[in-house]
Protein backbone atom coordinates (compact mmCIF):
# COMPACT_ATOMS: atom_id res chain seq x y z
CA UNK A 1 0.00 0.00 0.00
CA UNK A 2 1.29 3.44 -0.76
CA UNK A 3 -0.05 6.80 0.24
CA UNK A 4 0.82 10.49 -0.01
CA UNK A 5 2.24 12.11 3.11
CA UNK A 6 3.62 15.48 4.12
CA UNK A 7 5.65 17.15 6.81
CA UNK A 8 6.65 20.75 7.41
CA UNK A 9 10.02 22.42 7.81
CA UNK A 10 10.46 26.16 8.21
CA UNK A 11 6.94 26.85 6.96
CA UNK A 12 7.45 24.78 3.82
CA UNK A 13 5.39 21.66 3.25
CA UNK A 14 7.50 18.73 2.05
CA UNK A 15 5.42 16.22 0.09
CA UNK A 16 6.19 12.57 -0.24
CA UNK A 17 4.98 9.02 -0.59
CA UNK A 18 5.20 6.19 1.91
CA UNK A 19 4.93 2.48 1.25
CA UNK A 20 3.57 0.24 4.00
CA UNK A 21 3.83 -3.55 3.54
CA UNK A 22 0.65 -5.55 3.90
CA UNK A 23 2.03 -8.20 6.26
CA UNK A 24 0.10 -7.71 9.49
CA UNK A 25 3.22 -6.81 11.41
CA UNK A 26 3.01 -3.98 13.90
CA UNK A 27 6.30 -2.49 12.80
CA UNK A 28 8.52 -2.75 9.76
CA UNK A 29 12.13 -2.01 8.97
CA UNK A 30 12.03 1.22 7.04
CA UNK A 31 14.01 2.91 4.30
CA UNK A 32 14.15 6.68 3.70
CA UNK A 33 15.22 7.70 0.18
CA UNK A 34 16.77 11.06 -0.77
CA UNK A 35 16.60 12.12 -4.42
CA UNK A 36 19.26 13.71 -6.63
CA UNK A 37 19.85 17.33 -7.67
CA UNK A 38 16.87 18.46 -9.84
CA UNK A 39 15.31 15.05 -9.18
CA UNK A 40 12.18 14.07 -7.35
CA UNK A 41 10.78 11.29 -5.22
CA UNK A 42 10.15 8.92 -8.14
CA UNK A 43 13.66 9.57 -9.53
CA UNK A 44 14.78 9.10 -13.13
CA UNK A 45 12.64 6.54 -14.90
CA UNK A 46 11.00 5.66 -11.60
CA UNK A 47 14.10 4.09 -10.02
CA UNK A 48 12.98 4.97 -6.48
CA UNK A 49 9.40 3.88 -7.08
CA UNK A 50 10.56 0.54 -8.46
CA UNK A 51 12.90 -0.10 -5.52
CA UNK A 52 10.22 0.78 -2.96
CA UNK A 53 7.69 -1.52 -4.61
CA UNK A 54 10.12 -4.43 -4.42
CA UNK A 55 10.98 -3.61 -0.82
CA UNK A 56 7.32 -3.48 0.11
CA UNK A 57 6.99 -7.07 -1.06
CA UNK A 58 9.82 -8.24 1.21
CA UNK A 59 8.43 -6.42 4.24
CA UNK A 60 10.22 -3.09 4.14
CA UNK A 61 8.36 0.18 4.61
CA UNK A 62 9.76 3.24 2.84
CA UNK A 63 9.47 7.01 2.61
CA UNK A 64 10.40 9.24 -0.30
CA UNK A 65 10.03 13.01 -0.12
CA UNK A 66 10.69 15.85 -2.53
CA UNK A 67 13.19 18.26 -0.99
CA UNK A 68 12.26 21.90 -0.42
CA UNK A 69 12.08 23.65 -3.82
CA UNK A 70 11.93 20.38 -5.77
CA UNK A 71 9.04 18.37 -7.21
CA UNK A 72 5.77 18.84 -5.35
CA UNK A 73 7.28 20.38 -2.23
CA UNK A 74 6.97 24.04 -1.30
CA UNK A 75 9.76 26.56 -1.67
CA UNK A 76 11.80 27.87 -4.54
CA UNK A 77 14.50 25.81 -6.22
CA UNK A 78 16.90 28.78 -6.25
CA UNK A 79 16.91 28.72 -2.43
CA UNK A 80 17.91 25.06 -2.28
CA UNK A 81 21.44 24.18 -1.15
CA UNK A 82 22.98 21.05 0.30
CA UNK A 83 22.37 22.55 3.73
CA UNK A 84 18.63 23.06 3.16
CA UNK A 85 18.47 19.44 2.01
CA UNK A 86 20.31 18.27 5.11
CA UNK A 87 17.83 20.21 7.25
CA UNK A 88 14.96 18.65 5.26
CA UNK A 89 16.47 15.22 5.84
CA UNK A 90 16.63 15.80 9.62
CA UNK A 91 12.95 16.79 9.64
CA UNK A 92 12.03 13.79 7.52
CA UNK A 93 13.94 11.45 9.85
CA UNK A 94 12.02 12.78 12.88
CA UNK A 95 8.76 12.47 10.98
CA UNK A 96 9.51 8.86 10.06
CA UNK A 97 10.54 8.01 13.63
CA UNK A 98 7.16 9.23 14.85
CA UNK A 99 5.19 6.81 12.66
CA UNK A 100 3.63 3.90 14.54
CA UNK A 101 4.41 1.27 11.91
CA UNK A 102 8.11 2.15 11.77
CA UNK A 103 10.60 0.06 13.72
CA UNK A 104 12.79 2.89 14.98
CA UNK A 105 15.73 0.57 15.56
CA UNK A 106 15.66 -0.36 11.86
CA UNK A 107 15.69 2.93 9.98
CA UNK A 108 17.89 2.70 6.89
CA UNK A 109 18.70 5.54 4.53
CA UNK A 110 19.56 5.73 0.85
CA UNK A 111 20.59 8.72 -1.24
CA UNK A 112 21.24 9.21 -4.95
CA UNK A 113 23.72 11.77 -6.31
CA UNK A 114 23.41 14.93 -4.20
CA UNK A 115 20.93 12.98 -2.08
CA UNK A 116 23.77 10.53 -1.45
CA UNK A 117 25.83 13.33 0.10
CA UNK A 118 22.81 14.36 2.19
CA UNK A 119 22.32 10.76 3.35
CA UNK A 120 26.01 10.45 4.25
CA UNK A 121 25.98 13.65 6.30
CA UNK A 122 22.79 12.52 8.03
CA UNK A 123 24.20 9.07 8.78
CA UNK A 124 27.31 10.60 10.35
CA UNK A 125 25.36 13.16 12.36
CA UNK A 126 22.64 10.78 13.59
CA UNK A 127 24.59 7.54 13.65
CA UNK A 128 22.80 6.07 16.68
CA UNK A 129 19.47 6.42 14.93
CA UNK A 130 20.36 4.93 11.57
CA UNK A 131 20.86 1.23 10.86
CA UNK A 132 22.58 1.37 7.46
CA UNK A 133 23.63 3.78 4.73
CA UNK A 134 23.32 3.16 1.00
CA UNK A 135 24.51 5.64 -1.60
CA UNK A 136 23.96 5.55 -5.35
CA UNK A 137 26.56 7.56 -7.28
CA UNK A 138 27.02 10.03 -4.40
CA UNK A 139 28.04 13.54 -5.49
CA UNK A 140 31.11 13.37 -3.35
CA UNK A 141 32.89 15.90 -5.60
CA UNK A 142 30.43 18.60 -4.47
CA UNK A 143 32.84 20.51 -2.19
CA UNK A 144 35.65 20.43 -4.76
CA UNK A 145 33.41 21.37 -7.69
CA UNK A 146 31.75 24.12 -5.67
CA UNK A 147 35.11 25.65 -4.74
CA UNK A 148 36.04 25.68 -8.42
CA UNK A 149 32.71 27.06 -9.65
CA UNK A 150 31.65 23.86 -11.38
CA UNK A 151 28.03 22.72 -11.52
CA UNK A 152 26.86 19.58 -13.34
CA UNK A 153 29.81 19.72 -15.67
CA UNK A 154 29.44 23.46 -16.43
CA UNK A 155 32.43 25.57 -15.45
CA UNK A 156 31.73 29.10 -14.18
CA UNK A 157 34.33 31.81 -13.61
CA UNK A 158 34.52 31.80 -9.83
CA UNK A 159 35.78 35.41 -9.75
CA UNK A 160 32.97 36.63 -11.97
CA UNK A 161 29.85 34.63 -11.19
CA UNK A 162 26.49 35.44 -12.80
CA UNK A 163 23.53 36.28 -10.48
CA UNK A 164 22.46 32.64 -10.62
CA UNK A 165 23.62 29.37 -12.17
CA UNK A 166 21.63 27.30 -14.64
CA UNK A 167 20.55 23.71 -14.05
CA UNK A 168 18.88 22.95 -17.38
CA UNK A 169 16.41 25.81 -17.05
CA UNK A 170 16.18 25.93 -13.28
CA UNK A 171 17.91 28.78 -11.48
CA UNK A 172 20.45 27.76 -8.86
CA UNK A 173 21.40 30.36 -6.25
CA UNK A 174 25.03 31.25 -5.53
CA UNK A 175 24.51 30.08 -1.96
CA UNK A 176 24.48 26.56 -3.43
CA UNK A 177 28.19 26.90 -4.26
CA UNK A 178 28.99 28.50 -0.90
CA UNK A 179 27.30 25.78 1.12
CA UNK A 180 28.76 23.09 -1.11
CA UNK A 181 32.29 24.47 -0.82
CA UNK A 182 32.25 24.56 2.98
CA UNK A 183 30.50 21.24 3.59
CA UNK A 184 32.34 18.73 5.79
CA UNK A 185 30.91 15.41 4.64
CA UNK A 186 33.06 13.22 6.87
CA UNK A 187 33.63 14.97 10.22
CA UNK A 188 36.57 13.26 11.88
CA UNK A 189 35.05 12.54 15.26
CA UNK A 190 31.54 11.74 14.13
CA UNK A 191 31.58 8.96 11.59
CA UNK A 192 28.85 6.44 10.89
CA UNK A 193 29.90 3.03 12.24
CA UNK A 194 27.50 0.57 10.61
CA UNK A 195 27.22 -0.94 7.14
CA UNK A 196 27.75 1.35 4.16
CA UNK A 197 26.77 0.13 0.69
CA UNK A 198 27.88 2.08 -2.38
CA UNK A 199 26.68 1.53 -5.94
CA UNK A 200 28.38 3.54 -8.67
CA UNK A 201 28.32 3.57 -12.46
CA UNK A 202 31.63 2.63 -14.05
CA UNK A 203 31.33 5.46 -16.57
CA UNK A 204 29.69 8.14 -14.45
CA UNK A 205 30.89 11.35 -16.12
CA UNK A 206 29.39 13.69 -13.51
CA UNK A 207 30.97 11.92 -10.54
CA UNK A 208 33.91 9.84 -11.78
CA UNK A 209 34.18 6.44 -10.11
CA UNK A 210 37.49 7.30 -8.42
CA UNK A 211 35.75 9.71 -6.06
CA UNK A 212 33.86 6.99 -4.18
CA UNK A 213 37.09 5.37 -2.96
CA UNK A 214 36.86 7.82 -0.12
CA UNK A 215 34.01 5.74 1.32
CA UNK A 216 36.26 2.69 1.41
CA UNK A 217 39.09 4.71 2.96
CA UNK A 218 36.88 6.20 5.64
CA UNK A 219 34.55 3.37 6.55
CA UNK A 220 37.01 0.54 5.94
CA UNK A 221 35.63 -2.97 6.13
CA UNK A 222 32.12 -1.71 6.93
CA UNK A 223 31.90 -0.32 3.41
CA UNK A 224 31.13 -2.35 0.30
CA UNK A 225 31.28 -1.00 -3.25
CA UNK A 226 29.44 -2.41 -6.25
CA UNK A 227 30.34 -1.00 -9.65
CA UNK A 228 27.73 -1.27 -12.42
CA UNK A 229 29.55 -1.92 -15.71
CA UNK A 230 29.32 0.77 -18.38
CA UNK A 231 26.73 2.71 -16.38
CA UNK A 232 26.50 6.50 -16.49
CA UNK A 233 25.19 8.59 -13.60
CA UNK A 234 21.63 7.77 -14.63
CA UNK A 235 21.82 3.99 -15.24
CA UNK A 236 20.28 4.36 -18.67
CA UNK A 237 19.87 0.82 -19.98
CA UNK A 238 17.81 -2.13 -18.79
CA UNK A 239 21.01 -3.98 -17.77
CA UNK A 240 22.41 -1.02 -15.84
CA UNK A 241 19.07 -0.41 -14.17
CA UNK A 242 18.87 -4.06 -13.13
CA UNK A 243 22.45 -3.96 -11.88
CA UNK A 244 21.56 -1.03 -9.67
CA UNK A 245 18.18 -2.26 -8.43
CA UNK A 246 19.00 -5.93 -7.96
CA UNK A 247 22.21 -5.26 -6.04
CA UNK A 248 20.45 -2.76 -3.83
CA UNK A 249 17.53 -5.08 -3.19
CA UNK A 250 19.92 -7.95 -2.34
CA UNK A 251 21.64 -5.68 0.16
CA UNK A 252 18.37 -5.05 2.01
CA UNK A 253 17.20 -8.65 1.71
CA UNK A 254 20.49 -9.75 3.26
CA UNK A 255 19.98 -7.67 6.39
CA UNK A 256 19.27 -9.65 9.56
CA UNK A 257 16.04 -7.76 10.22
CA UNK A 258 14.63 -8.89 6.87
CA UNK A 259 16.02 -12.42 6.84
CA UNK A 260 14.35 -12.95 10.21
CA UNK A 261 11.04 -11.65 8.95
CA UNK A 262 11.09 -13.71 5.75
CA UNK A 263 11.76 -17.07 7.44
CA UNK B 1 -4.01 24.85 -2.61
CA UNK B 2 -2.76 21.54 -3.86
CA UNK B 3 -3.64 18.02 -2.84
CA UNK B 4 -2.94 14.46 -3.98
CA UNK B 5 -5.78 12.78 -5.88
CA UNK B 6 -6.51 9.42 -7.48
CA UNK B 7 -8.67 8.22 -10.32
CA UNK B 8 -9.24 4.87 -12.00
CA UNK B 9 -8.38 4.15 -15.63
CA UNK B 10 -8.45 0.71 -17.20
CA UNK B 11 -8.96 -0.77 -13.74
CA UNK B 12 -5.72 0.83 -12.49
CA UNK B 13 -5.20 3.60 -9.97
CA UNK B 14 -3.69 6.75 -11.44
CA UNK B 15 -2.10 9.08 -8.91
CA UNK B 16 -1.99 12.79 -9.42
CA UNK B 17 -2.07 16.25 -7.99
CA UNK B 18 -4.92 18.76 -7.99
CA UNK B 19 -4.31 22.53 -7.79
CA UNK B 20 -7.13 24.93 -7.03
CA UNK B 21 -6.68 28.71 -6.71
CA UNK B 22 -7.18 29.98 -3.16
CA UNK B 23 -9.29 32.96 -4.17
CA UNK B 24 -12.05 31.05 -5.97
CA UNK B 25 -14.50 28.53 -4.60
CA UNK B 26 -16.73 27.89 -7.61
CA UNK B 27 -16.75 27.92 -11.42
CA UNK B 28 -13.01 27.35 -11.45
CA UNK B 29 -11.39 26.92 -14.87
CA UNK B 30 -9.04 23.94 -14.95
CA UNK B 31 -6.24 22.47 -17.09
CA UNK B 32 -5.42 18.77 -17.45
CA UNK B 33 -1.66 18.29 -17.97
CA UNK B 34 -0.22 15.25 -19.76
CA UNK B 35 3.44 14.38 -19.17
CA UNK B 36 5.93 12.99 -21.69
CA UNK B 37 7.62 9.65 -22.37
CA UNK B 38 9.15 8.20 -19.17
CA UNK B 39 8.11 11.42 -17.44
CA UNK B 40 6.06 12.16 -14.35
CA UNK B 41 3.40 14.62 -13.28
CA UNK B 42 5.91 17.25 -12.16
CA UNK B 43 7.75 16.91 -15.49
CA UNK B 44 11.47 17.40 -16.01
CA UNK B 45 12.83 20.12 -13.77
CA UNK B 46 9.35 20.65 -12.43
CA UNK B 47 7.95 22.40 -15.53
CA UNK B 48 4.39 21.21 -14.83
CA UNK B 49 4.59 21.93 -11.10
CA UNK B 50 5.79 25.46 -11.91
CA UNK B 51 3.05 25.97 -14.50
CA UNK B 52 0.40 24.82 -12.01
CA UNK B 53 1.65 27.42 -9.52
CA UNK B 54 1.64 30.17 -12.14
CA UNK B 55 -1.88 29.27 -13.28
CA UNK B 56 -3.12 29.27 -9.70
CA UNK B 57 -2.09 32.93 -9.50
CA UNK B 58 -4.34 33.57 -12.51
CA UNK B 59 -7.29 31.81 -10.91
CA UNK B 60 -6.90 28.63 -12.98
CA UNK B 61 -6.76 25.17 -11.41
CA UNK B 62 -5.02 22.10 -12.78
CA UNK B 63 -4.73 18.34 -12.49
CA UNK B 64 -1.56 16.44 -13.30
CA UNK B 65 -1.60 12.65 -13.26
CA UNK B 66 1.06 10.04 -13.84
CA UNK B 67 -0.13 7.86 -16.72
CA UNK B 68 -0.62 4.14 -16.07
CA UNK B 69 2.68 2.30 -15.81
CA UNK B 70 4.45 5.61 -15.14
CA UNK B 71 5.63 7.36 -11.97
CA UNK B 72 3.42 6.63 -8.95
CA UNK B 73 0.51 5.17 -10.90
CA UNK B 74 -0.30 1.47 -11.05
CA UNK B 75 0.39 -0.72 -14.06
CA UNK B 76 3.51 -1.75 -15.93
CA UNK B 77 5.43 0.50 -18.28
CA UNK B 78 5.67 -2.33 -20.80
CA UNK B 79 1.87 -2.35 -21.16
CA UNK B 80 1.60 1.35 -22.01
CA UNK B 81 0.57 2.33 -25.54
CA UNK B 82 -0.62 5.54 -27.14
CA UNK B 83 -4.09 3.99 -26.88
CA UNK B 84 -3.77 3.59 -23.10
CA UNK B 85 -2.50 7.17 -22.82
CA UNK B 86 -5.57 8.43 -24.69
CA UNK B 87 -7.85 6.25 -22.56
CA UNK B 88 -6.18 7.69 -19.45
CA UNK B 89 -6.75 11.25 -20.71
CA UNK B 90 -10.45 10.55 -21.31
CA UNK B 91 -10.78 8.94 -17.88
CA UNK B 92 -9.04 11.91 -16.27
CA UNK B 93 -11.50 14.21 -18.06
CA UNK B 94 -14.31 12.07 -16.59
CA UNK B 95 -12.71 12.35 -13.16
CA UNK B 96 -12.68 16.15 -13.52
CA UNK B 97 -16.48 16.00 -13.94
CA UNK B 98 -16.69 14.86 -10.32
CA UNK B 99 -15.03 18.09 -9.12
CA UNK B 100 -18.11 20.17 -8.27
CA UNK B 101 -16.27 23.48 -7.94
CA UNK B 102 -14.82 23.25 -11.46
CA UNK B 103 -16.55 25.01 -14.36
CA UNK B 104 -17.15 22.07 -16.69
CA UNK B 105 -17.47 24.43 -19.67
CA UNK B 106 -13.99 25.72 -18.91
CA UNK B 107 -11.69 22.70 -18.98
CA UNK B 108 -8.45 22.83 -20.99
CA UNK B 109 -5.99 20.15 -22.08
CA UNK B 110 -2.19 20.43 -22.25
CA UNK B 111 0.41 17.86 -23.27
CA UNK B 112 4.20 17.82 -23.53
CA UNK B 113 6.06 15.69 -26.08
CA UNK B 114 4.46 12.20 -26.07
CA UNK B 115 1.79 13.74 -23.83
CA UNK B 116 1.26 16.35 -26.57
CA UNK B 117 0.98 13.69 -29.26
CA UNK B 118 -1.64 11.87 -27.15
CA UNK B 119 -3.52 15.01 -26.10
CA UNK B 120 -3.76 16.12 -29.74
CA UNK B 121 -5.36 12.78 -30.69
CA UNK B 122 -7.63 12.69 -27.62
CA UNK B 123 -8.85 16.26 -28.14
CA UNK B 124 -11.19 15.69 -31.13
CA UNK B 125 -12.69 12.70 -29.30
CA UNK B 126 -13.74 14.90 -26.37
CA UNK B 127 -13.91 18.24 -28.13
CA UNK B 128 -17.23 19.20 -26.55
CA UNK B 129 -15.65 18.81 -23.13
CA UNK B 130 -12.63 21.03 -23.83
CA UNK B 131 -12.23 24.77 -24.28
CA UNK B 132 -8.63 24.84 -25.54
CA UNK B 133 -5.62 22.67 -26.27
CA UNK B 134 -1.93 23.39 -25.62
CA UNK B 135 0.87 21.29 -27.12
CA UNK B 136 4.51 21.60 -26.05
CA UNK B 137 6.81 20.07 -28.66
CA UNK B 138 4.19 17.46 -29.62
CA UNK B 139 6.01 14.23 -30.46
CA UNK B 140 4.52 13.14 -33.78
CA UNK B 141 8.09 12.05 -34.51
CA UNK B 142 7.34 8.91 -32.46
CA UNK B 143 4.64 7.58 -34.76
CA UNK B 144 6.37 8.87 -37.90
CA UNK B 145 9.78 7.31 -37.20
CA UNK B 146 8.43 3.87 -36.25
CA UNK B 147 7.95 3.34 -39.97
CA UNK B 148 11.74 3.55 -40.31
CA UNK B 149 12.23 1.11 -37.41
CA UNK B 150 13.21 3.86 -34.99
CA UNK B 151 11.69 4.92 -31.68
CA UNK B 152 13.10 7.67 -29.46
CA UNK B 153 16.56 7.02 -30.85
CA UNK B 154 16.33 3.23 -30.45
CA UNK B 155 16.48 1.12 -33.64
CA UNK B 156 14.36 -2.03 -33.96
CA UNK B 157 13.24 -4.46 -36.66
CA UNK B 158 9.78 -3.30 -37.70
CA UNK B 159 9.10 -6.47 -39.69
CA UNK B 160 9.77 -8.67 -36.68
CA UNK B 161 8.92 -6.63 -33.63
CA UNK B 162 10.83 -7.47 -30.43
CA UNK B 163 9.01 -8.18 -27.16
CA UNK B 164 10.25 -4.80 -25.97
CA UNK B 165 12.85 -2.15 -26.70
CA UNK B 166 15.15 -0.48 -24.17
CA UNK B 167 14.11 3.15 -23.75
CA UNK B 168 16.61 4.53 -21.24
CA UNK B 169 16.27 1.50 -19.02
CA UNK B 170 12.50 1.11 -19.33
CA UNK B 171 10.86 -1.62 -21.39
CA UNK B 172 8.67 -0.20 -24.11
CA UNK B 173 6.44 -3.06 -25.22
CA UNK B 174 5.67 -4.61 -28.57
CA UNK B 175 2.03 -3.57 -28.28
CA UNK B 176 3.12 0.09 -28.25
CA UNK B 177 5.12 -0.34 -31.46
CA UNK B 178 2.45 -2.43 -33.18
CA UNK B 179 -0.16 0.20 -32.49
CA UNK B 180 2.13 3.14 -33.35
CA UNK B 181 2.71 1.64 -36.80
CA UNK B 182 -1.01 2.12 -37.46
CA UNK B 183 -1.32 5.65 -36.12
CA UNK B 184 -1.18 8.69 -38.38
CA UNK B 185 -0.63 11.32 -35.69
CA UNK B 186 -1.61 14.29 -37.87
CA UNK B 187 -4.66 12.64 -39.43
CA UNK B 188 -5.90 11.39 -36.05
CA UNK B 189 -5.55 14.87 -34.52
CA UNK B 190 -7.91 16.50 -37.00
CA UNK B 191 -11.38 17.64 -36.00
CA UNK B 192 -10.62 19.69 -32.90
CA UNK B 193 -12.13 23.09 -33.57
CA UNK B 194 -11.27 25.09 -30.43
CA UNK B 195 -8.26 27.37 -29.91
CA UNK B 196 -4.85 25.68 -29.89
CA UNK B 197 -1.43 26.81 -28.68
CA UNK B 198 1.75 25.08 -29.85
CA UNK B 199 5.13 25.93 -28.31
CA UNK B 200 8.22 24.42 -29.93
CA UNK B 201 11.97 25.09 -29.76
CA UNK B 202 13.92 25.51 -32.99
CA UNK B 203 16.86 23.39 -31.76
CA UNK B 204 14.75 20.48 -30.55
CA UNK B 205 16.75 17.32 -31.36
CA UNK B 206 14.30 14.88 -29.76
CA UNK B 207 11.25 16.21 -31.63
CA UNK B 208 12.55 18.35 -34.49
CA UNK B 209 10.75 21.68 -34.94
CA UNK B 210 9.43 20.58 -38.35
CA UNK B 211 7.18 18.03 -36.64
CA UNK B 212 5.52 20.88 -34.76
CA UNK B 213 5.17 22.95 -37.92
CA UNK B 214 3.28 20.09 -39.59
CA UNK B 215 0.48 20.48 -37.03
CA UNK B 216 0.24 24.08 -38.21
CA UNK B 217 0.23 23.12 -41.90
CA UNK B 218 -1.88 19.96 -41.77
CA UNK B 219 -4.09 19.90 -38.69
CA UNK B 220 -5.16 23.29 -37.36
CA UNK B 221 -6.49 26.41 -39.05
CA UNK B 222 -4.70 29.75 -38.90
CA UNK B 223 -7.72 31.16 -37.03
CA UNK B 224 -7.61 28.64 -34.20
CA UNK B 225 -3.84 28.26 -33.81
CA UNK B 226 -1.28 30.32 -31.91
CA UNK B 227 2.22 29.03 -32.70
CA UNK B 228 5.02 30.17 -30.41
CA UNK B 229 8.57 29.50 -31.55
CA UNK B 230 11.24 29.44 -28.86
CA UNK B 231 14.30 30.46 -30.82
CA UNK B 232 17.32 28.31 -29.96
CA UNK B 233 15.58 26.06 -27.46
CA UNK B 234 16.02 22.31 -27.25
CA UNK B 235 13.29 19.85 -26.29
CA UNK B 236 13.75 20.58 -22.60
CA UNK B 237 13.72 24.41 -22.58
CA UNK B 238 17.06 24.12 -20.87
CA UNK B 239 17.95 27.68 -19.92
CA UNK B 240 15.89 29.96 -17.64
CA UNK B 241 14.98 32.33 -20.52
CA UNK B 242 13.47 29.52 -22.63
CA UNK B 243 11.70 28.13 -19.61
CA UNK B 244 10.21 31.56 -18.88
CA UNK B 245 9.06 32.01 -22.49
CA UNK B 246 7.37 28.61 -22.39
CA UNK B 247 5.64 29.10 -19.05
CA UNK B 248 4.64 32.73 -19.66
CA UNK B 249 3.24 32.09 -23.15
CA UNK B 250 1.27 29.12 -21.84
CA UNK B 251 -0.07 30.94 -18.78
CA UNK B 252 -1.13 33.92 -20.95
CA UNK B 253 -2.88 31.68 -23.49
CA UNK B 254 -4.74 29.53 -20.99
CA UNK B 255 -5.80 32.39 -18.74
CA UNK B 256 -7.14 34.33 -21.73
CA UNK B 257 -8.93 31.21 -23.01
CA UNK B 258 -10.37 30.69 -19.54
CA UNK B 259 -11.90 34.17 -19.70
CA UNK B 260 -13.16 33.79 -23.28
CA UNK B 261 -16.94 33.94 -23.60
CA UNK B 262 -18.26 31.22 -25.87
CA UNK B 263 -20.96 32.36 -28.26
Amino acid sequence: MKKPISCVRGGHTLRGICHIPDKEQKQYPTLILFHDFTGNKTENRYLFTALCQHLEEVGFASFRFDFMGSGESDGSFDEMTVNTEIADAQTILSFVQSQEFVDSSQIHILGYGLGGVVATVLANAMKEQIASLCVWAPAINLPEDSRHGKLQGTQYDIKNLPPYLNAKGLKVGLQFLEDGATLDIFPENQLFDKTVFIVHGEKDALIPLGYVNIYLDIYGEKARLTVVSDASHTFETIDQRQGLLENTLSFYEGLDCVKGAIK
Amino acid sequence: MKKPIECISGGLTLRGMLHLPDNRTENIPLVIMCHGLAGVKTEARFLFASLSKQLEQEGVGSVRFDFRGNGESDGQFIDMTIGTLIEDIINIRNFVKTLSNVDQQNVHLLGYSQGGLSAAIAAPQIKNQLKSLTLWAPAAVLTEEVHQGMFAGVAFNKDNLPEYIDVKGLKLGRSYLEEALKIDAYEYSKGFDKPVLIVHGTKDAAVPYEYGIRYKDEVYTAEQLTFVTVEGSSHTFEIPEYRKQLLDATTAFISSQAKRQEI
